[in-house]
């Protein structure tokens, strides 16, 4: 076996760099953490102060003070974390006001200068700000920035900040970019914008792609828009299952329907999701109407369809003798176990 | 037969004595239940109007039929006067008997009687029987000095004791947690004290004995939190035994329908939908205590 030399002061000297080296890592993330305590510090005390002010300030109890406009960097970044505190937990149209105006007057600076940073993430926190905080006053630089090469997710939130505070502009870009989107961000891009403006995109339906287009049904059901039931039933008969099935989910979101007669084939589907659907959509229906389907459907293969509809006949009027009745008459044994198990809830 | 509001748990008319241990009994009831009861005082405006035997079993007879089922009536020694004890008796509800005694028996007595009265609402354990019966007698001697059909009242025992009722605010964001804090620290309701704790998650509550006491206790929590989340801390909670006495807010980001429905299924009070008006919160907070009353 061949044994390597190496001379002492060789290794005195790979040693010592080695501990230079560690040193050296050492002092700098000793005085990162330093920073980074001092910088919690600030932000920490600058909600301590003035978070009451905030309160008083949004609840109209008080005007603004000289002392609440942050005055550096991690100042800021504790207005933002109250300001996020207020839009996703306490919004009302008075807030969301002075918060759009407070950050247009006293942010947009900070925004502009972090829009302009060649670090990707400063440029997305810079993003997600200007779209929480509504930034209108950076929005021309952002219609600029649209045509800069641009991740995924900038690209996103440039759009959600067009949504917001220029839908007509969205409009026009969301149907001519090349770009994709997951269904998740369609809807979040689609959730910003008025009734006017989705059926904005409703005349060029046909041309969204199906994630699109299945985003933009359920936003329409979220929305509760009576004025697109007529579009929606128009799709009834698409050809594409899952568009059939969102259109049934967004009917009965909506929960209005105008001919139930429409609705009854879906009884009839060969996808258990439709039939679901449907039998959904049934609570909203007179229930003499409905109750021949609800019973066939006590019987349906798939379990889910079964106890919607033993749920639906259990919560009406004589409930609990329809059910008695089916379990003494019945000869499936799907729909005697379902009625029997909703009997032996309601006896809890 | 006269109109009945039920028979009486005790048919006949009860002596002083016999009363007290009742008189116990309602004042315990009172402090736990937080309801007030009445002792209720009536005597006859002009005694010497009155045939004695005869009118006097009228009148007994005539008061049994105008109390409820769980009400007491009572002589007072050497008077021509009748106490009544009234479970449910809010000054609402003593002025609204009193009321109907005057008017009824306007036809249901002979003429000749009129009548007076004193009530004295007690919302707290302070004072004795014998205190109070005196106050009782007292003022029906005021009211006999005015005229028929007077009511003379008395207030010095329908101050309700300061009730400590608890809040947990279970948030894992610490400017929401204060942010709630603040918007709960400027409640005044009257009667009532808040003391108020914050807790980052469902563990540290759970892990706390703050939740065990008989107190009412008011949560406000998050469904979503780290370690035990909301509908743990619900399930715990409404497991208890008198588990009545928590009053839950549920917050949610959640705006399903169904997600509403599963939380009001498993025993949450109210559902509040994020974003949701902090002062439609407080508005919903204040009638829930003032319903507590």
């Amino acid at each position: 076996m061949t044994q390597i030399q190496i001379p002492v002061d060789v290794l005195l000297i790979v040693i010592l760099s080695l501990v230079l080296i560690l040193l050296s890592i050492y002092i700098y993330l000793s005085i990162k953490r330093i920073i980074n305590n001092k910088a919690l510090k600030v932000k920490e005390a600058y909600v301590t102060n003035y978070l009451a002010d905030w309160n008083r300030y949004f609840r109209g109890e008080q005007s603004l003070k000289n002392e609440m406009i942050p005055k550096n960097e991690n100042e800021i970044l504790a207005v933002e974390d109250i300001f996020l505190a207020y839009i996703n937990n306490f919004a009302n149209e008075q807030i969301i006001n002075k918060i759009k105006q407070f950050a247009n007057e006293h942010l947009q600076k900070h925004y502009r200068a972090m829009l302009k940073n060649r670090k990707w993430s400063i440029k997305i926190n810079a993003l997600s700000r200007i779209s929480d905080f509504q930034l209108e006053q950076l929005l021309k630089e952002c219609k600029r920035l649209k045509d800069n090469k641009l991740s995924h997710e900038e690209y996103f939130l440039l759009l959600l900040i067009y949504s917001k505070m220029d839908a007509t502009y969205f409009n026009t870009i969301i149907q001519s970019t090349n770009a994709t989107f997951s269904e998740n961000e369609y809807k979040r891009l689609l959730l910003e914008l008025d009734l006017e403006n989705l059926h904005g995109l409703i005349d060029h339906f046909s041309q969204l792609s199906s994630r699109f287009q299945y985003a933009l049904i359920d936003v329409l059901g979220t929305k509760g828009d009576v004025d697109s039931l007529s579009f929606l039933e128009e799709h009834l008969g698409n050809d594409d299952d899952e568009i059939r099935i969102r259109v049934l989910k967004a009917i009965n979101k909506i929960g209005i329907v105008l001919n139930w007669e429409k609705y009854f084939e879906f009884t009839e589907s060969g996808l258990w999701e439709e039939r679901l659907m449907v039998t959904k959509l049934f609570r909203n229906a007179p229930f003499e109407l409905v109750l021949p389907f609800l019973k066939k459907l006590l019987k349906d293969e798939s379990w889910w369809v079964r106890s919607e509809a033993a749920r639906i006949i259990y919560d009406s009027k004589h409930g609990e003798d329809i059910l008695k009745e089916i379990i003494s008459v019945s000869t499936d044994q799907f729909a005697i176990d379902m009625a029997t198990e909703y009997l032996n809830r309601s006896s809890l | 037969m006269k109109q009945s509001y039920g028979t009486t748990f005790f048919e006949s008319v009860l002596n002083e004595q016999q009363v007290v241990p009742i008189f116990e009994l309602f004042k315990a009831n009172t402090v736990r239940l937080r309801s007030p009861f009445s002792m209720v005082f009536v005597t006859i405006y002009d005694e010497q109007t009155i045939d004695e035997q005869m009118d006097i079993e009228k009148i007994e007879t005539f008061l049994h039929s105008k109390i409820r089922k769980t009400d007491i009536i009572f002589s007072v020694s050497n008077e021509l006067t009748w106490g009544i004890l009234l479970a449910q008796g809010s000054d609402k509800e003593a002025n609204a008997f009193i009321h109907r005694v005057f008017n009824d028996s306007i036809n249901e007595l002979p003429t000749y009687i009129s009548l007076v009265a004193s009530v004295a609402v007690i919302a707290n354990d302070d004072h004795t029987f014998e205190e109070i019966y005196n106050d009782c007698v007292e003022a029906l001697h005021v009211a006999k000095q005015k005229d028929p059909w007077h009511v003379q009242h008395i207030t010095s025992y329908s101050d309700k004791k300061i009730e400590i009722i608890k809040v947990s605010i279970i948030e894992p964001n610490k400017i929401v947690q204060n942010i709630i804090k603040m918007s709960l620290d400027h409640f005044k309701v009257r009667d009532y004290e808040l003391e108020i704790k914050t807790f980052q998650d469902g563990y540290d509550f759970l892990q706390s004995e703050w939740y065990l006491s008989g107190h009412r206790h008011f949560i406000i929590m998050n469904d979503i939190l780290p370690r035990k989340n909301g509908f743990e801390v619900l399930n715990v909670l409404r497991s208890l035994p008198n588990d009545k006495r928590f009053i839950i807010f549920m917050m949610s980001m959640k705006n399903a329908e169904n997600d509403t429905i599963v939380a009001y299924e498993n025993g949450v009070d109210h559902y509040l939908i994020k974003p949701f008006n902090i002062r439609l919160f407080e508005a919903q907070f204040k009638r829930t205590m003032e319903r507590l009353k």
